[in-house]
């Protein structure tokens, strides 16, 4: 079968399946009918949404957005640093980094009992 | 006045084409006539003062929502009776499973409007993308444009949804 023949027969069977979907629509109950005529009454008695809601809505969002990022340089100025912020700041710092390794490492030796005064005495008669 | 006639006119004339439409995605009559008295009210409220010829697409794209709102609520529920149903002893029946008889006049409503069922069956199966766009091409003969704005998705991607809807629908009815 041609391309040509394929897009005939899916024309024809479109056809014949929107003749069948229309029938369908076509015999719907007049107890539907009466219902979805209701439905449209109940729709056109609504009042319109008042344009001020429709605008201000979208523009209020827009202002609070644009508050919040323009006001963000000015908050920083304004906001003291807590303890917390100073502490992650000193740790960003890679010199005081190093530095707190290193009062790590002297807190740790001086809670070794007697590692000091061993290393003291094999030092010592080196110098000797 | 006059706008709100033409609201007027264009609503019942979409009605019974909306709520069939509806009613393959949701499976209900009530579920679909809540669908489409949502998706009435909101265009009515909204959308009335846009030209007219805007309305068919804007409808189904609020219609649509309306639609998966439903669906979804359903979803949820399900699952709550579903968690619910582990509570119940095995071998108890509950009321709403016992099967009743349908009245033989209803069955021969169905007997007569076989073929229709048949199609609608078909397409009610069909994956929800492809269902939309086979059925607001053919039921509301919205051009490719409009489809695309009723969908909120591109002109060539309803192309490639109405194709694999037909391929499904021929391959499962035949050729009618």
């Amino acid at each position: 079968m041609s391309a040509g023949d394929d897009q005939a027969n899916d024309r024809a069977f479109e056809q014949r399946a929107r003749d069948e979907l229309r029938r369908g629509i076509d015999q719907t109950s007049p107890e539907l009918r009466a219902q979805l005529d209701q439905i449209v009454e109940r729709a056109l008695r609504q009042p319109p949404r008042p344009r001020l809601i429709r605008f201000a809505l979208p523009a209020g969002a827009v202002a609070v957005i644009a508050g919040l990022l323009v006001g963000q340089p000015w908050s920083s100025h304004v906001t003291p640093p807590t303890p917390a912020s100073d502490d992650f700041a000193l740790l960003m710092n890679v010199d005081n980094l190093d530095l707190l390794e290193q009062m790590e490492f002297y807190q740790w030796l001086d809670r070794q009992p007697g590692l000091l005064d061993e290393t003291a005495a094999v030092a010592s008669p080196q110098r000797s | 006045m006059e706008a709100n006639r033409e609201l007027e006119s264009f609503l019942r004339g979409i009605g019974a084409r909306a709520f069939r439409i509806a009613r393959l995605g949701l499976r209900e009559d009530q579920d679909a006539l809540d669908a489409v008295q949502e998706a009435m009210i909101k265009l009515a409220r909204r959308y009335a003062d846009r030209p007219a010829a805007e309305w068919t697409p804007l409808f189904y794209a609020i219609l649509r929502n309306c639609v998966h709102d439903i669906q979804r609520s359903h979803r949820s529920q399900n699952s709550l009776v579903a968690w619910l149903r582990r509570f119940v002893p095995p071998g108890e029946v509950e009321v709403a499973e016992l099967g009743v008889e349908p009245p033989p006049d209803a069955v021969e409503q169905v007997e007569t409007r076989q073929q229709l069922s048949r199609v609608e069956r078909a397409v009610a199966r069909l994956p929800a993308r492809q269902r939309e766009a086979f059925l607001l091409r053919n039921v509301e003969d919205l051009d490719v444009s409009e489809t695309a704005i009723a969908m909120g998705c591109t002109e060539g991607s309803v192309k490639t949804h109405y194709s694999r809807a037909v391929r499904a629908l021929r391959e499962q009815l035949g050729e009618l």
